[in-house]
């Protein structure tokens, strides 16, 4: 199939925000525990109690920002048992997530800690279901105030004597649902108030973020920017990628050209609902202070056979790295008002970049899309014009390659381009414009790509799909022609 | 305006699949079995469920290094268990 992009790389958007490329890291089956905590003691090499594999795979993406401790887990989370003592910290069990033990080891010092060695911003999710205003003000003390107070003192008791930089602050998560069933009206309200005591002290600045609405609730939108705009810089939307309903979500990794084809059609409604959801933010904020933050996204299925439900544990193939491509390739072209985004999540739960069993770890499709794009973090968003072929399914058809560009410090243009066909090869020829002297010097290029719809990695073979170089590339002036296989994510470079 | 609800929220937490009985995850257990192949014996099955349930890292019957149920794993020729300690079958 034949598909045109012109890449003005004269016409510059802003910068997109390297926070689009967060990630989310939730107390939910094997996620902290065992995913990135094993403990001091663990046979499994450690860093203080974080697994080194998993720590130098996760530093190798550049994570910008990591949110936790939930999701749903956050609005019944009390962070004062997570510090302290260790062997003193409550033990309960983690009603929301598959029925664990939660013994409070992975608690704010520790998380501080694993942001500290990925070289990521902290986004922590207070408690407004099931907390006080005085338990999430005195969190906030606890991790930035510095010099003399209750809070000050007892982290010090703790072992951390300097305060932390805590950038980014939620208050409440889904509370349309899990985080206290409330309505728009209400939240709205309690968003004011709780906020109120999120205060800024010493030279910390908090990004406050409210919670937001669940996908295509317009409503919800509308009335938090109404009501509470001036006093938020982030409002929240959570999507995911459902191929089926939620009572029967579809396989993993065993499904039909039928259900590649819904995954698709389903994460490109990403583009939608940022477009309806900024819209109304525009109504309200022309000057587009206030960020979108996709603080949940990704691909959702049934949980792989045989393992606890509760886990939300799920194999990862080829078409969840293509649903990560181009739901990024959305936010990198709706940059000037999705500011932070946050994949769900990042070990062993949903979308993950990282499985582990025991001591073994193995990278996922989706990781090595993170890694190809990163080069998008605080580049400059470039305009791209297209004429798309269609993949065409039944009577249904979308277009058949997605892509976005930017340009980074250095003058590099990177292009991320994705084809979603199955079946046919796509040949896209790119024009580069408003390049010095209308020449493009040298094109790089790596790909991610697969034999069958459903390739993925596994235990036994752990590098069934991983990046390669890619040469499909020809140059011709200010041209570039590239071959994309059939359920390929490409990234290309050209100086 | 929407109405909300714990059954079409679209929450994750409001929308987990229930985690049931022993007796209900075992029948759902047998029902995957039936569609695996290259099973392991019973006397296999049996040496490695007893390795299971006298092992700490159990939870119920959750092994927390894999997330698997141990009745589901055990069964399975090509698996082995993940304990970061040295497998014990």
């Amino acid at each position: 199939m034949e598909n045109k992009l012109i890449v003005n790389a004269d016409v510059e958007k802003g910068t997109i925000n390297k926070n689009i490329y967060g990630h989310f890291a939730e107390h939910l089956g094997r996620c902290i525990y065992e995913g990135i905590w094993v403990g001091e003691d663990s046979p499994i090499p450690n860093t203080k109690g974080i697994r080194n594999d998993v720590l130098a795979a996760l530093t190798e993406i550049n994570i910008p920002v990591l949110r936790w401790p939930g999701g749903c887990f956050a609005d019944e989370y009390h962070w004062k048992d997570g510090v302290g003592p260790r062997e003193q910290r409550k033990r309960m069990v983690n009603t929301h997530w598959g029925g664990v033990v939660e013994n409070n080891h992975f608690g704010t010092h520790e998380f501080m800690l694993l942001c500290e060695l990925l070289g990521a911003e902290p986004y922590i999710c207070g408690n407004v279901g099931s907390g006080t205003v005085q338990e999430m003000s005195e969190w906030v003390e606890y991790m930035t105030f510095d010099g003399e107070s209750p809070m000050a003192n007892w982290r010090t008791e703790n072992g951390r004597k300097e305060p932390w930089s805590l950038p980014f602050f939620g208050v409440g998560n889904e509370n349309w649902g899990c985080g206290g069933n409330m309505r728009a009206e209400y939240y709205a309200d309690l968003y004011r108030r709780y906020q109120t005591y999120v205060r800024n002290y010493g030279d910390n600045t908090i990004y406050k973020i409210a919670g937001g609405a669940n996908s295509n609730d317009y409503h919800w939108t509308e009335v938090l920017m109404k009501e509470a705009a001036r006093f938020m810089d982030g409002l929240s939307v959570h999507y995911y990628t459902v191929p089926g309903e939620w009572s029967k979500k579809g396989s993993a990794t065993h499904f039909s050209e039928d259900e590649w084809f819904i995954t698709m059609k389903k994460a490109l409604h990403m583009d939608e609902l940022v477009t309806k959801h900024s819209t109304i933010m525009d109504k309200y904020d022309p000057q587009k202070r206030v960020g979108l933050i996709v603080d949940e996204w990704g691909t959702w299925f049934d949980v792989e056979p045989g393992t606890n439900p509760g886990f939300l544990y799920q194999q990862n193939t080829i078409r969840d790295a293509l649903v990560a491509g181009i739901t990024l390739n959305i936010f990198n072209n709706h940059s000037d008002r999705v500011q932070m985004a946050n994949i769900a999540q990042t070990v062993n739960v949903l979308q993950a970049m990282i499985l582990t069993e025991g001591e073994k770890m193995i990278l996922t499709p989706t990781y090595h899309v993170f890694n190809m794009y990163k080069v998008h973090q605080n580049a400059v968003a470039l305009q791209v014009d297209s004429q798309l072929s269609a993949y065409e399914n039944g009577d249904d058809s979308i277009p058949e390659v997605h892509a976005s560009a930017s340009k980074d410090q250095s003058g590099n243009i990177n292009m991320s381009l994705c084809n979603v066909n199955t079946k046919s090869s796509s040949t896209v020829t790119i024009e580069l414009r408003g390049l010095e002297n209308n020449v493009v010097k040298a094109v790089n290029g790596m790909i991610l790509k697969a034999d069958k719809i459903n390739d993925h990695n596994t235990f036994e073979n752990p590098e069934s799909i991983k990046l390669e170089k890619f040469d499909r590339i020809e140059i011709d002036g200010e041209k570039i022609v590239v071959q994309l296989p059939p359920m390929s994510v490409v990234q290309l470079s050209a100086e | 305006m929407m109405t909300v609800s714990n059954t079409n929220s679209g929450c994750r937490g409001c929308k987990k699949s229930e985690v049931g009985s022993e007796k209900e995850i075992l029948q759902i257990v047998n029902e995957q079995l039936l569609l695996e192949t290259d099973l392991v014996s019973d006397e296999t099955y049996h040496n490695r469920i007893k390795s299971c349930k006298e092992c700490s890292s159990l939870l119920a019957l959750t092994c927390i290094h894999c997330g698997c149920y141990v009745q589901f794993r055990a069964r399975l020729e090509n698996k082995h268990c993940p304990h970061p300690q040295g497998a014990k079958w």
